[in-house]
């Protein structure tokens, strides 16, 4: 006998520990990428590499995360979604380990980039989707819980981590953090599989060509929609000065002369106001006070200047001032996003656009780090990598402004597929409704 | 309290930097071909007032002077020379009181008295004493009257500084000592290593084992290869200038790879609890379940039980006409 099969989502007892279990995976994958610039200042010591080759590093597990979320979503549709995320915080753990015994950059990127970052996409995907699958009238704020956990972890994380290599060097501290990031089994051993009444009503899937499951899984007709293009240009714009400060304000702080922890405080004291960020974004976003396009524009707009400023910090005081403005807009951009997207394509088509999205983010966050490293070792200091990605995010903006402003009813609404139940889709906070009916 | 006076003659071209010592602070300025930087604990010295008057000593001479009273604590001044150059030192006293009594003045280098004499109030109030040098040390000089005041010079060549937290690596692996002097270049860096013994010996550069790397003149890199157990020791940087030399200190600390392992298998095993546990409480609770479920069987429901393959799983659907829907 099987799981019992429910008729709605729980919204409720087992969920929350759904909720928790998304919370800390989000927290190791993400927090832990956040918090590397500690473990960056070490790699350019002790490989005596410049810091554009360093940052492929960070470039790569970004990159590889995102890229390969639509092969974490395929697998768990397969397979549950709990075996694939204990097999992918394997793997993240798997990676880490073996980082510790590099003798070369390339060892990092293989194990710490590769391994690590697939395991990361295994991990993060399913666990999303079976969170949106447990909770249906408080999917927001279950979502909001969920998401808060790389910025409360980045908080805690940087300070240890120097701390981690203080003591242990930094193979023994990336030992630690493999340990640390093992417990994605556990989180993933919470992930209950929860068996909804309208999975039964569908029909096995049909026998299709790899070439057209790819194609839907990707969504690649989705690129046809003009607005979905802009946005997601946009977005791929905005990748490449996004990601830049969690690789490089470490290692900027430190040449600016501050010591390792002063440095280290700046990346935790991001975490806490991405989190201010996030509840402020989710507030807005219940509010409905402005269209998200156009909060989401400013917003972007704001964290590119924000980012110009950077360089101009030289007292303690000053960068901090400007860090804790950039995590409060950097954090609030991420929900933005997603609901803008949801506008954008509509509740049905979610899953792919998310996926084409980050497939097309992930060549940004590829680009992004490396190109400000290798501006920094042309230059001599990262002034230049930090004015060049507040331009991108800037552009990325102004991108924006060129999607259509209307709200696009003129999607047409997705072939259903079998498989593919649309609620476990719905990640928005607009509570299963199309956010056109009714609007003009 | 009193308040440093600067005299400069020369053209300065100076800034202010990041203090030196806690509580100092410090006006670098280069007179000529020379460079120098001073610190003081008193109050902050005004480092843009450029006062070109007072009196006029011999050319090229620079000259770092203290006014004080009688009342006045005394005085610490850090002075820093990189290239050699003709210093003087002057010491302004005065005194609140139209009193023209006799003031003892004497100088002296690192204790020991260079010179003494009595000097007069002029009508000014004011008595100064200037002492030419040409050598490193701490100067010394001390007025007194019925009270002693005395403000004391340390000239000294740059300093530089070791990592105060030392360098953690691993048997077998490589690590880069990294000595640093941004602001003032050295002529050359030598590299000792501590014997256990407080002595210390130069580090010779064999290919295998210590490789010395000066890209930039301001930075040294002692890279050591193989590290073993003995490697864990204090490594000193010498940095020779114009005037001396000075030392940084880093040390080496070396662990094996079973240090971190015990906290990493300590994790490890926790998450192996934690996951055990984690399917165990879902097993009990299944099994509850199903004790529940054989009850409503036995109250009447009417059956129906459909299996459903649907890719690898497979469910089960009790389906109870007369009784509310499972929740």
């Amino acid at each position: 006998m099987g799981p019992p099969v429910l008729a709605a989502a729980p919204d409720g007892g087992w969920g929350w520990l759904v909720a928790l279990a998304v919370f800390l995976e989000a927290g190791l994958i993400f927090g832990v990428i956040r918090s590397f610039g500690v473990f960056f200042v070490e790699f350019l010591g002790h490989f005596g590499e410049l810091a554009g080759r360093v940052s492929w590093v960070t470039s790569i597990t970004i990159a590889i995360l995102l890229f390969a979320s639509p092969v974490g979503t395929s697998l768990s549709t397969q397979y549950g979604a709990r075996p694939v995320v204990m097999a992918g915080g394997f793997l993240s753990g798997l990676g880490l380990l073996l980082a510790s015994f590099a003798t070369s950059l390339t060892h990092l990127y293989l194990s710490i980039g590769l391994l690590s970052g697939f395991g990361g996409a295994l991990v993060f995907a399913p666990s999303v989707a079976t969170l949106a699958r447990y909770f249906k009238r408080r999917r927001a704020l279950a979502t909001a819980v969920a998401f808060s956990g790389p910025g409360l972890c980045s908080l805690a994380f940087s300070p240890l981590f120097q701390f981690l290599v203080d003591s242990y060097g930094w193979r023994g501290g990336l030992m630690i953090v493999a340990g640390m990031t093992f417990h994605l089994m556990a989180c993933g051993a919470l992930l209950r599989p929860l068996a909804l009444t309208e999975d039964l009503a569908l029909a096995p899937a049909p026998q299709r060509s790899w070439l057209a499951k790819l194609s839907s899984l990707f969504g690649l007709a989705l690129l046809s929609s003009w607005p979905f293009l802009t946005f997601a240009v946009s977005g791929l714009l905005m990748n490449l000065g996004y990601l830049v400060p969690f690789a490089h304000l470490v290692p900027h702080a430190r040449e600016m002369g501050f010591d390792e922890y002063q440095a280290a405080c700046l990346m935790s004291m991001t975490g806490a106001t991405d989190l201010c960020g996030r509840l402020v974004a989710g507030w807005l976003d219940a509010r409905r006070a402005f269209r998200l396009l156009h909060t989401l524009t400013l917003w972007t707009l704001l964290t590119g200047i924000t980012l110009l400023l950077v360089p101009f910090g030289h007292t303690y005081p000053t960068l901090m001032a400007i860090d804790l403005c950039y995590g409060f807009l950097a954090g609030a951009v991420v929900p933005l996003k997603f609901s803008c997207l949801v506008e954008i394509v509509g509740t049905g088509r979610i899953l792919e656009a998310t996926g084409l999205v980050h497939l097309l983010e992930s060549f940004g966050a590829l680009a992004g780090p490396p190109l400000s490293g290798f501006l920094r070792d042309v230059t001599g200091s990262y002034t230049v990598s930090f004015i060049a990605s507040g331009t991108f995010l800037i552009v990325g903006g102004l991108v924006l402004f060129t999607v259509p402003n209307f709200c696009s009813c003129s999607t047409t609404s997705p072939p259903k597929q079998s498989g593919d139940p649309e609620d476990a889709g719905n990640l928005t906070r607009h509570n299963g409704d199309h956010p056109c009916d009714g609007k003009t | 309290m009193s308040i440093c006076n600067q005299n400069l003659f020369g053209y300065a071209n100076h800034y202010t930097q990041k203090e030196l010592v806690k509580s100092q602070k410090c006006v670098i300025f280069t007179v000529g071909m020379g460079m120098f930087s001073r610190c003081s604990t008193t109050a902050a010295a005004d480092g843009s007032k450029d006062s070109l008057n007072n009196t006029q000593p011999a050319q090229g001479t620079v000259v770092f002077a203290v006014d004080f009273r009688f009342s006045s604590a005394p005085v610490e001044e850090n002075v820093i020379l990189y290239s050699p150059a003709n210093i003087a030192l002057s010491c302004n006293l005065t005194s609140p009181s139209t009193d023209s009594a006799t003031v003892n003045v004497t100088w002296k280098k690192d204790n020991e008295t260079l010179r003494s004499s009595s000097v007069t109030f002029n009508e000014t109030k004011h008595v100064w004493s200037t002492q030419y040098i040409n050598q490193m040390g701490n100067y010394t000089c001390v007025f007194k009257r019925d009270q002693e005041v005395k403000a004391t010079f340390h000239l000294q060549v740059p300093q530089i500084e070791g990592k105060e937290h030392h360098v953690v690596s691993y048997v077998g692996d490589s690590v880069v000592l990294v000595c640093k002097s941004i602001k003032y270049i050295p002529i050359s860096w030598i590299w000792y290593m501590s014997n256990g013994s407080d002595q210390q010996l130069p580090v010779s550069v064999q290919w295998n084992k210590y490789t010395v790397d000066e890209k930039y003149a301001n930075i040294t890199k002692l890279k050591i290869l193989k590290i073993s157990e003995e490697d864990d020791r204090s490594y000193w940087c010498q940095a020779v200038f114009k005037l001396g030399e000075s030392k940084g200190k880093v040390s080496l600390k070396v662990l094996t790879y079973m240090t971190p392992l015990k906290p990493f298998l300590a994790i490890a095993a926790e998450v192996i609890i934690l996951v055990a546990i984690i399917f165990l409480y879902e097993m009990y609770s299944k099994k509850k379940q199903m004790h529940a479920g054989t009850l409503r069987q036995l109250m009447g429901c009417n059956l129906n039980v459909i299996s459903v393959q649907r890719k690898s799983s497979t469910l089960s659907f009790i389906n109870c006409w007369r009784f509310p829907k499972l929740s």
